[in-house]
């Protein structure tokens, strides 16, 4: 039941992420002021977490005692956390130089932030998704606030600390009813149990759940010591607590629970109506940390979505999946029409993500096999396109966070032609202009939804891409046919380089062979 | 009505009206005072689920450490004490209604569920100290080590937002 | 013997209450102080779960929940005492560079 040696080693990126974090710590504080140093063995530890996921894809293991699950599913997830840690990294060297903010506790954030996210797709037990989220999200509030001098960024800290503190709320209520109704918080238990919990919702008197020591949970009374000395094992035994009679209402719990689970979920991934602090996060946010969110965390709770959707509940229920389609169009609709209105580039990128969290839910809510891949490769693309995006606000941001009107980009690419070039591959591939990994992302998505009988959902999602097309060609056409004096403040990192042509090159690569 | 259930109520009722005053209350001060009692009042309910050790832990961590940080905080932002709140009715409303909405749905569901199996207390987690560490230690490993990260990150991350500018 | 079910009440009315100060409070210190009741409140249901199930499941969890508590509160307050340094004010009406 303990943990073993093996644990650690089929976990082998968690823990290369806690000790690359751990050393960046020590060397920070045995010669502070040598980012660089930080900077270097951070973005070592994470090619080394990734390559370690990949070399994990093939063993399939429950570790730690049912706590984790390890996979091709979690070490999928791995990987992207890892390809946008590293990137993140990457993109951020120079821009915080710029700002006079270049300190080690970025990366000590970044590297903390991505175990949790590892975490949180591995996981196989609530208590791992809660604490995953958690540890994401105190790394990511202090990213957003990382610029503490500056009122914009302490302000996103602030508002995203107090509406994700209030989404934990909501999340760990949601846990404690499944708990409560399930009478564990492992998923493989209640998966077991999830079908009868759901099948009793109409009908109250239902199959009774054999194997219940009854005596155990009826008999004990406050005083009496006799129960105290039962073995471990009688009392874990003790599935639902609930009287079989009962469980119709039971069903209303755990269904209740679930709904709370979820809608704690939808904050996190910045899904509608869920949504309103995304934009001021985004946009106040230092741009690396907010590309960061913005994928990264975005891609995690899709990984922790997709674990609750279909390793701990199975066969969504109806109620599950109507509430999950609701969601997923509303974000659609809402996020793609905010977007035309908005004329700074980091909102109409925060809209778009929330119109992109809609087109990955329909992937959930559809419930099969073909949403769960769907939504995995989307999750890719989506990450690879959107930090490559940030990526070149982040070089053409200056000082007083001013030049972030799409119309400064005007004449962008008489200037720099191959940074145009490589925007306006990212605004293709986010309006899922075929080759690119967008239009895959979005058409796989959408055939499961079609297979699901959830046709009206692809619908919705097909004629929302289209709205979404103008607004990513408006940048395309202000870059190249406006005149304008879109202009990079100093020099170009040679690291930021580097990572937008690793997005370019993964959005081609994903599109041309998916 | 024996002097335990008596006192069940006592305690729920010290419970919910501290956290009125502290939802409802115009002075931070008072709504941090109101705090402790909450959450004096929540300990004492922990006492009548038999769970020791997490009573114990209530009264150590919440009061002895974040209700102190929070009078902490209260003070270095002391300028803001006494001023009037305003709540704008057009936000205050709708939030009203769903949360009202909220609150009718749990407490029938609570209320009208038959608990006919879970209708006593379990002493199968009395004495939860020696049984909670082990766990700790063995099938909670991980958490228990997972939840050292945060501290560790929250140390990390709120030492560098809260300090003051470097002299550089 | 009190029945499960008012536990359960006492913690649903709780947690109603704090989510009632942070959507109608606009002070961000009363705004935390409504989430630490919320997250009491989800502390108070696990409990009670966990004693009527006989289970320990839940204890460890609510453990755990008052360690994050604990991470969210500092974490929250340097926040709090960052932006109040530089703008003299945790009304969140006043901070309105960006829209609420």
């Amino acid at each position: 039941m303990g943990f073993q040696i093996s644990d650690i080693a089929n976990n082998a990126p968690l823990f290369t992420l806690v000790a690359t974090g751990l050393v960046v710590i020590l060397l920070e504080s045995a010669k502070s002021g040598k980012p660089n140093v930080s900077f270097i063995v951070s973005l070592a530890g994470f090619i080394l977490s990734g390559l370690l996921a990949v070399g994990g894809l093939k063993t399939e293991d429950v570790s730690f005692g049912g706590m984790l699950m390890n996979g091709s599913y979690s070490n999928f997830f791995a990987i992207v956390f890892c390809l946008t840690g590293s990137l993140t990294i990457l993109i951020s060297k120079s821009y915080l130089e710029r700002f006079g903010q270049f300190r080690s506790e970025f990366y000590i954030l970044v590297l903390f932030a991505a175990m949790g996210m590892v975490l949180m797709a591995s996981a196989n037990d609530l208590i791992i998704i809660f604490l995953g989220i958690e540890l994401m999200s105190v790394s990511l509030y202090v990213l957003a606030g990382f610029f503490r001098t500056q009122d914009r960024s302490n302000e996103s800290a602030l508002k995203y600390f107090l509406l994700g503190a209030f989404a934990t709320g909501f999340l760990l209520y949601g846990i404690a009813l499944v708990y409560g109704s399930a009478g564990s918080t492992n998923f493989s238990v209640i998966h077991n149990q999830a079908p009868a919990l759901m099948k009793n919702q109409p009908l109250p008197d239902s199959v009774v759940q054999a194997g219940l020591p009854d005596s155990v949970v009826q008999a004990g009374l406050p005083d009496s010591v006799v129960q105290a000395g039962l073995p471990d094992s009688v009392v874990q035994a003790g599935d639902s607590g609930l009287p079989a009679g009962q469980a119709g209402l039971a069903g209303t719990i755990f269904l209740l629970g679930l709904g709370l689970v979820i809608v704690g979920l939808a904050f996190k991934v910045a899904a509608a109506p869920f949504h309103m602090w995304a934009p001021d996060v985004y946009d106040g946010a230092p741009t690396p940390a907010t590309g960061f969110m913005a994928t990264a965390a975005k891609a995690a709770a899709f990984g922790a979505f997709v674990s609750i959707a279909f390793k701990m509940i199975g066969s969504t229920s109806g109620t599950i999946s109507n509430l999950l389609a609701v969601i997923a169009a509303a974000s659609m609709i809402l996020g793609n029409v905010i977007a035309i209105s908005q004329s700074n580039i980091k909102r109409m990128l925060a809209y778009s993500s929330i119109a992109h969290a809609g087109y990955m839910l329909s992937g959930i809510a559809a419930a099969n096999v073909e949403g769960q891949a769907g939504v995995m490769y989307y999750v890719a693309a989506y990450a690879c396109m959107t930090l490559g995006a940030f990526a070149i606000v982040s070089i053409l941001e200056r000082d007083d966070a001013a030049n972030l009107s799409i119309d400064g980009y005007a004449g962008l690419s008489a200037k720099h032609p191959v940074i145009a070039a490589a925007l306006a591959l990212f605004m293709f591939s986010l309006a899922g202009i075929p080759p690119l990994a967008g239009f895959f992302g979005k058409y796989y998505v959408f055939l499961a939804a079609v297979k699901a009988d959830m046709t009206w959902l692809a619908i919705v999602g097909v004629l929302t891409s289209l709205i979404s097309a103008y607004y990513y060609l408006r940048v395309v056409v202000v870059m190249y046919f406006k005149e304008g004096e879109a202009a990079v403040e100093g020099r170009i990192g040679m690291s930021t380089v580097v990572a937008i042509a690793v997005c370019a090159y993964l959005v081609v690569q994903l599109g041309v062979y998916p | 009505m024996d002097l335990f259930t008596i006192l069940f109520y006592v305690f729920a009722l010290i419970t919910l009206g501290a956290a009125c005053v502290v939802v409802f209350s115009r002075h931070i001060v008072r709504a941090a005072f109101a705090l402790l009692f909450a959450f004096f009042g929540v300990a004492g309910l922990y006492v009548f689920l038999l769970a020791d050790f997490i009573a114990v832990t209530q009264l150590m961590v919440y009061i002895g450490g974040i209700l102190v940080l929070i009078i902490f905080g209260v003070m270095l932002t002391q300028k803001q004490i006494n001023v009037d709140i305003k709540t704008s009715p057009v936000q205050t409303w709708p939030a009203v209604l769903i949360v009202a909405a909220l609150a009718g749905v749990l407490i029938g569901m609570f209320w009208s569920t038959d608990w006919a199996r879970m209708g006593e207390i379990s002493t199968a987690t009395t004495a939860t100290t020696p049984k909670l560490g082990e766990m700790l230690l063995t099938t909670y490993v991980l958490p228990f080590e997972v939840a050292s990260v945060i501290l560790l990150v929250a140390l990390v991350g709120s030492a560098m937002i809260a300090r003051r500018e470097r002299n550089t | 013997m009190i029945p499960l079910s008012h536990y359960l009440i006492v913690s649903a009315t709780m947690f109603v209450i704090g989510s009632v100060g942070v959507l109608s409070r606009r002070n961000a210190i009363i705004v935390f102080l409504s989430i630490e009741l919320m997250l009491n409140s989800v502390n108070l249901t696990l409990m009670s779960f966990s004693s009527f199930l006989g289970d320990v499941t839940g204890q460890m969890l609510a453990f755990f929940v008052m360690t994050v508590a604990a991470a969210e509160a500092a974490v929250g307050l340097a926040i709090i005492i960052a932006l109040f340094r530089r703008k003299q004010t945790v009304n969140l009406d006043e901070i309105n560079i960006m829209k609420w």
